[in-house]
Parts: C-alpha cells; sequence; structure tokens
C-alpha cells in the first residue's frame, strides 16, 4: 500500500481540515442514551448514558459483544441518527440543534461510513460510487473524476476503477467503500465492522489501509469484535449493554 | 454521473424493469394528450373552415333568419309561432338600412332538380342578382344571372358543381334546361367544387333568380347583409330597430327573428360540439389520473426497491431534497414519454384526418406544449407522494432494509 503517502490528505480543504491547535476535541458525547421504540413491550436501551471524547488524529476501536451498542453509537456519532438523550458535539457544535440541510453537509463532508456489508451502489462502478459524496457536494465532473481517482489509488485500486461491485472481491469492494468514505477529506472515518466479511488477508489489508490513513493524520473511529482489528488501533473503548466499561491503549489488550 | 443523468438513467432502468407498468403510463397519458389534441384540432379546423368560409366573402356578413338559432330543445317550440321574414320587409329594410352595402333575400328549398331522366335533389337558393356581393361563388363555367334577368322574372339556373356532375357528367350545361320541381330554368352557368361543411354538402346546390322563384314561395327564409366596412354592428343594431319597429314589437317583447354574425355562428358550433369536447376533456382527466395512479404506484415499488441505495447516498449526504428531485425526474421522465408519443401520435392523425376531410391541416403546436406540460405536471403530481416517501426514510433503517 505504498501509494498512501503521496496523498496529502487535508491539503486544500481548509473547511474539514483539524489542525493541532485546534482547541476542543472533535467529537464530545456527554450522557448519550438512545432508546428503541416506545411501548415498554419493546422498549430497548441501545445507549444507556454514553460519555465519550475522540480527539482528532486519534484511531479509535469500539470493542464489545454483539448487541452492546456499537453500531448505534457510530451511526450517531455519524449524524445518521440522533441520542435520544444527552448531547453531541463535533467540533464543538452541537449536533441536536442542526437541520437537516447541515446534517446532510456534515455527512457529507465531515463524516465517512465504512460498513461492514460494503454498501456500495451495485450498478455502478467503483469510480461512480467513488464519486457519489463529491457529487453531493457539487463538485464540478471533471474535479469529481480526479479526486475519485486519486482516493481509488490510495486503497492501490485504479486498476479497477470500471469494475462494477459484483466483479470485484470482498476485499477490493470494502477498498472501494474507504476511498468513497475519505474521497470528501472528512475530519472522521466511521467503520462498523470494515473487516466483518472479510477473509483474514483482506481483513489485514483493509486494517493497514485504515492505519496509513491514521498515520497521515486521518481520524479513525473503527467497530470491531475482533482482537486482531482492534490492535491496528491506539486506543480501545470497551462496551457492554450500552455503557462504555473501559477505555484503554491498545497496547493493553 | 450528474445528477439529471443519473435520473434518466435511473428512469430508463425503471421501465425495464417494469415495462408492463410502463407501458400503461404510456398509453394513458398518450389517450389523454391525443384527446386534448384531437379536442384542440377538431376546434381549431372547425373554426378555420368556417372564418374561410365567411372570410371569402370579403367582409363580416350578417344573417337575419327567420328563427333564431335553437339551443335548448324548448325553444324550439317557441320558435314555432315566428312569423316568415315576408317581401314586404325585406324591402322596408332595403330602404331603412344605412349601413349595408347589400341587403340580399334568400331562400332555400330541397327540390329535385331533373335533366332528361337524371334527377338530384338540390338546395334551391333563390337569391335577388347582388348575391355576389355577399357570397363568393367563382365559376367553373358559364355566368351568373344579372339583375336584368331577375327583374324580368327570367327561368335561369346556375348549377353547384354536384349537380353539374350527376346531371351532365362532362358533357356541356351551357343552354340546357333543367327542371326544378315543375318549372323549367335555363343553365347559364357552373360553380366551382367548394366541398363540405360539418358533413353539409357545399355542391348539390343551385342558385336561382328571387323574382323568378317568387312564383313558388312568397316569403323568404333569410337576409343576407353587407354591412358597409366596419359597421357590423351598427348594422346589427339598425337591422334590430327597423324589424322591431316593422313588426311593432313594444319594448318588453323578445326578437321574433334571429341575427347571426361569424361569431354568433363559432358560438351555436362551439355549442354543438360541446358534448364532445366535454367527452375529451374527460378522456384527458381520466387518462393522466389513471396514468398517475400506476405511475404513483411504480414509484412506490421503486421507493421499496431501492431503499438500501438511498439509505446509502444519504449516508454519504445526499440532501433530502436530492433524493426527491431524483423520483421526482423520474416522475416526470416516465410520465412525459406519454405525452411525447401523444404529441407524435397527434400529429400524425391530425394530419391524415385532416387530409381525409379536406379541412385545412392547423396543428397547433401550442397544443404540444400543452400536452407535454400536462404530462409533465401529472408526473410532478403523483411522483410528489412516492418522492417525499424517499426523502424522509430514516437512513439508517433504509441502509438496514432488506428488500423482499
Ligand atoms: N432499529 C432498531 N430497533 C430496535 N432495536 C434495535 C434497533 N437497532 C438496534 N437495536 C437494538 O439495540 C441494541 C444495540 O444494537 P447495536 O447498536 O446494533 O449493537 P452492536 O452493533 O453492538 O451489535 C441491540 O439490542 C439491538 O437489538
Ligand atoms: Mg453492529
Amino acid at each position: 500500500m505504498g501509494t498512501v503517502s503521496a496523498f496529502n490528505l487535508h491539503a486544500g480543504n481548509p473547511e474539514t481540515a483539524v489542525s493541532p491547535s485546534d482547541a476542543g476535541p472533535l467529537i464530545r458525547l456527554e450522557g448519550v442514551v438512545r432508546i428503541y421504540g416506545s411501548g415498554s413491550a419493546d422498549r430497548v436501551v441501545a445507549l444507556d448514558g454514553v460519555d465519550l471524547v475522540i480527539r482528532a488524529g486519534e484511531m479509535v476501536a469500539v470493542m464489545g459483544p454483539s448487541g452492546s451498542g456499537k453500531s448505534t453509537l457510530l451511526h450517531i456519532i455519524g449524524c445518521l441518527d440522533r441520542p435520544t438523550q444527552g448531547r453531541y458535539f463535533l467540533r464543538g457544535r452541537p449536533v441536536e440543534d442542526l437541520g437537516e440541510d447541515e446534517l446532510a453537509r456534515i455527512r457529507n463532508r465531515e463524516i465517512g461510513f465504512v460498513f461492514q456489508a460494503f454498501h456500495l451502489l451495485p450498478r455502478a462502478t467503483a469510480l461512480e460510487n467513488v464519486e457519489l459524496p463529491l457529487v453531493y457536494a457539487r463538485v464540478p465532473p471533471e474535479e469529481r473524476r480526479r479526486r475519485a481517482m486519486e482516493a481509488l489509488a490510495m486503497v492501490d485500486l485504479s486498476h479497477r476503477a470500471r469494475h462494477r461491485p459484483s466483479e470485484l472481491s470482498g476485499g477490493e469492494r470494502q477498498r472501494v467503500a474507504i476511498a468513497r468514505a475519505l474521497v470528501n477529506r472528512p475530519s472522521v472515518i466511521l467503520a462498523d465492522e470494515p473487516t466483518g466479511n472479510l477473509d483474514s488477508r483482506s481483513s489485514d489489508e483493509v486494517m493497514r489501509i485504515l492505519q496509513d490513513l491514521w498515520r497521515q493524520g486521518q481520524t479513525i473511529v473503527v467497530v470491531t469484535h475482533e482482537r486482531d482489528v482492534a490492535k491496528y488501533c491506539q486506543r480501545v473503548v470497551l462496551m457492554r449493554d450500552g455503557r462504555i466499561v473501559g477505555d484503554i491503549p491498545a497496547g493493553e489488550l | 454521473m450528474g445528477m439529471g443523468r443519473e435520473a434518466l438513467r435511473i428512469a430508463l432502468r425503471v421501465i425495464r424493469q417494469y415495462p408492463l407498468r410502463t407501458a400503461f403510463i404510456v398509453v394513458t397519458n398518450m389517450t389523454a394528450v391525443l384527446a386534448l389534441i384531437v379536442l384542440v384540432v377538431i376546434m381549431q379546423s372547425l373554426q378555420a373552415k368556417v372564418r374561410e368560409l365567411f372570410s371569402s366573402q370579403g367582409a363580416d356578413i350578417l344573417y337575419l333568419t327567420r328563427r333564431p338559432p335553437v339551443l335548448r330543445v324548448t325553444d324550439i317550440r317557441k320558435y314555432e309561432s315566428y312569423p316568415p321574414i315576408s317581401t314586404a320587409e325585406v324591402e322596408f329594410l332595403r330602404r331603412q338600412l344605412r349601413w349595408a352595402e347589400a341587403v340580399v333575400p334568400a331562400t332555400y328549398d330541397p327540390v329535385d332538380v331533373t335533366f332528361q331522366g337524371r334527377s338530384v335533389r338540390a338546395a334551391v337558393q333563390g337569391r335577388s342578382a347582388d348575391y355576389l356581393v355577399v357570397e363568393n361563388l367563382p365559376l367553373y363555367l358559364g355566368r351568373h344571372f344579372t339583375p336584368d334577368e331577375d327583374a324580368h322574372r327570367r327561368r335561369v339556373v346556375v348549377l353547384g358543381w354536384g349537380v353539374y356532375r350527376e346531371l351532365f357528367q362532362g358533357r356541356d350545361p351551357l343552354r340546357q334546361w333543367v327542371w326544378i320541381g315543375r318549372q323549367a330554368y335555363r343553365v347559364v352557368g357552373v360553380v366551382r367544387e367548394r366541398g363540405t361543411l360539418l358533413g353539409s354538402d357545399l355542391d348539390t346546390v343551385v342558385w336561382v333568380p328571387l323574382q323568378a322563384w317568387r312564383g313558388v314561395r312568397p316569403d323568404v327564409d333569410y337576409v343576407i347583409l353587407r354591412p358597409k366596412s366596419g359597421r357590423e354592428n351598427d348594422l346589427m343594431e339598425e337591422v334590430r330597430f327597423w324589424l322591431r319597429l316593422k313588426r311593432q314589437l313594444r319594448p318588453t317583447q323578445e326578437d321574433n327573428f334571429g341575427l347571426l354574425t361569424t361569431e354568433g355562428f363559432l358560438d351555436i358550433l362551439r355549442n354543438a360540439t360541446r358534448a364532445l369536447s366535454r367527452a375529451l376533456i374527460g378522456v384527458v382527466g381520466l387518462g393522466v389520473l389513471v396514468g398517475g395512479i400506476v405511475l404513483m404506484n411504480i414509484l412506490l415499488m421503486a421507493v421499496a426497491e431501492r431503499t438500501q441505495e438511498i439509505g446509502i447516498r444519504k449516508a454519504v449526504g445526499a440532501h433530502p431534497s436530492a433524493i426527491a428531485a431524483q423520483f421526482l425526474w423520474e416522475a416526470i421522465i416516465l410520465a412525459s414519454l406519454g405525452g411525447l408519443a401523444g404529441v407524435g401520435v397527434g400529429l400524425g392523425i391530425s394530419y391524415l384526418v385532416s387530409r381525409a376531410l379536406s379541412l385545412p391541416w392547423a396543428f397547433p403546436f401550442w397544443v404540444a406544449g400543452l400536452g407535454l406540460a400536462l404530462t409533465g405536471i401529472s408526473g410532478v403530481l403523483f411522483g410528489y407522494y412516492p418522492a417525499r416517501r424517499a426523502a424522509r426514510l430514516d437512513p439508517v433503517q433504509a441502509l438496514h432494509y432488506e428488500h423482499g
């Protein structure tokens, strides 16, 4: 993955550039609660008072058993979901108050999502998939193409640009998804079990790419329940039953 | 992958995916637009034909008739009591009217016209000799009758094209005697072919001098008046005034005669074609409605089927309005396909029909625009709900939705 270093992640996008001089943390959650359902029968407390701070430049693993609320947490951080209670500050701004315009802008510019099931558009080529966030950012076509090709180069998939997802291996699909996540130079990449559908070789590849991105200053949060995956990170947050039950350096795993 | 092209691509995908339903939308919307076009084309062609007919007289002609045009069934009985227009009244009007260029009394009688055993039932038109001032009747053969012939009650006749063809079949008719009822008339001319108007044949007609025809009819059916230039309304007022005076109508009494202008005649036509118009407007509405409902159905299926895709788009930052726009464009494209087809077929049919009926081809291109706008707007209307539904999907739920 030697191509990664050729790309300065935050060049030319001052809006989302995160410099060390930024005073507050990138992400701050205070007493975040997320309850699904309303009746007493179907009521599920997925998050039960989560306090969490993530600073720019960190690479954090969120670990915990299935059903412990990891995905819910990630969705809230990624502004795909809202807390039932508690507060969430993204770069110091409370997200609760934001309207649909602002939320769409944040999902587009500040957040890059990577999912376990890849979630690529099946009928679009790899290149078109990577271009998608730029379409919604209203980037003109030529620049869109250029930047998407750059992002594909970073995940070593330039030669697959014209292929559709069905023509790619699982590892390649996830690398396309990573390229899509980073193409708009987001403040943070959120990956929800990115290796969950991959064999161990592809998993290593994907994690090494994420790690390389982190080395260049990209903030990354990875949800996983695999120790091997968490080892690529710097810090590990442990969850159980919707609560954070541990927050340790990855070395202590 | 610009958003417009993207919408087009997706719309084409929908067409491939639901070919039957798409075909149905195309057919219903096409029918609607066709009905719209037919409606407008019929109206305009009629109008064009009538105007052509009237304006070929070189002026706006006024008709004084025994009875006003029947608009309601109840009118028939009311008009029955109206007196015929007498020769005396015509003479009176001739003397009084200041704004008339010509006052031409006219009769109309369907009578058999016979020549050497061949016979045809023709509309016999009695006219005073100045009839050419109010009617445009170019000759094919011979001449029209003269004031002198009228004054001396000469029995001469000008044949319409159809009568000439039926009775003489290409032979020279001039100076031949034909029987009109029980009187013999000498042929002096033949008028060129005139075609049909609203199904009535304008060629199975003969023209005779009114004075000679008086032996048969003492009164007239109508009077054709030509106003002096720009005096149509003045003439109309004048005719009403003098005829009411002559007939000693009190101010509270209605006119017991009819006065008709080109516009009035068009009004009557519009009235007569109103039922047809209503039916066609019904077809337009129904077509758009049914097509729209199927369109909405297709789009709702597409929203369900593409829920995950919508989730993905939202997760990478698509604004709800961008999602809605995508579906709205699809709706507009799908709906407009029928509109386009309707315009195309409508152009073709209207051309063929107008040729078949020898009407002037008056295709109003604004109707094509109207038809397209109509279907496009129906796309927006019926696409609105599915589009809104797509736009409002919860991103997380959409992402994890598995389409059955
Ligand atoms: N949309 C939902 N409706 C109801 N319950 C949900 C929903 N999503 C998640 N849950 C529940 O919330 C809890 C946390 O889920 P999740 O955040 O997906 O956990 P994890 O990602 O750690 O497996 C689980 O008990 C799950 O069943
Ligand atoms: Mg999960």
